[in-house]
């Protein structure tokens, strides 16, 4: 597909292991994203149960618009916990 | 987890919605039965259509409701006017057996349609040369993702 790069070539490339972050909705073209798809969810509810945010997920501002929205329907029947203590 | 709704035999007419009810643990099979044919009928009194009822049966609670750890989950999915959906939500409120509820539009179908069509249109005014409408090669973001075995995902 793309042709090898050579490193240092073109951008910032400075931390050489560092994963790049892709919105995974995009990535795998789910075009809605359903409040009852709890396993789904979950990726996106760390332990505490807060919302993993855009800059850490690497979630697009559309479809993290729409995953908030799936998590707090969720949240409303019990699906997904407010916050663990 | 479940799929989503069949389309209906005729389309259109009124919005399509999606309750989800939550009845106490201890509601048995036949009260269930009952509370839910309660429900199916306001959809067809009130002029909607039901599409489909799905039961989840019972299932942890992620947090207690009415002291209830667990629950049975109901999913109905029907089309009707705003009217049926506020009668069906005034029933379940004066059902003590049913402790939490939801609805929610379903508009998923028209997500899907605008999604379609805006891909369409992509592929319409993309350069020649590539039919998907992706970027071409070369105008991408910089970072190289094949270059490092396992680095996505």
């Amino acid at each position: 597909m793309r042709a090898p790069k050579k490193p240092g070539t073109r951008g910032p490339k400075k931390f050489l292991f560092r994963r790049r972050k892709f919105c995974k909705f995009c990535d795998e073209k789910i075009a809605f994203i359903d409040y009852k798809d709890i396993k789904l969810l979950q990726g996106f509810v760390p332990e505490r149960g807060k919302i993993l945010p855009r800059r850490i997920s690497g979630t697009c501002a559309m479809h993290q618009r729409e995953l908030q929205q799936a998590i707090k329907r969720a949240r409303n029947i019990a699906l997904i916990p407010f916050t663990t203590d | 987890m479940s799929e989503p709704a069949a389309a209906p035999a005729a389309p259109g007419k009124h919005r399509r919605y999606e309750t989800t009810i939550i009845a106490a643990p201890n509601v048995t099979e036949d009260e269930l039965n009952q509370i839910v044919a309660a429900l199916e009928k306001v959809v067809a009194d009130g002029g909607g259509t039901l599409i489909r009822t799905d039961r989840w049966g019972k299932r942890r609670l992620a947090f207690r409701v009415r002291k209830h750890e667990d629950g049975i989950y109901v999913l109905m999915f029907y089309e009707a006017p705003s009217a049926v959906v506020r009668e069906i939500e005034r029933r379940i409120r004066i059902e003590d057996r049913l402790i939490k509820f939801l609805t929610v539009l379903v508009d998923w179908e028209e997500k899907v349609a605008r999604a379609e069509a805006a891909r369409a249109a992509r592929i319409r005014n993309a350069p020649p040369g590539r039919l998907d409408g992706g970027v071409p090669e070369g105008l991408d973001s910089g970072y190289d993702e094949d270059a490092i075995p396992g680095m996505r995902g």
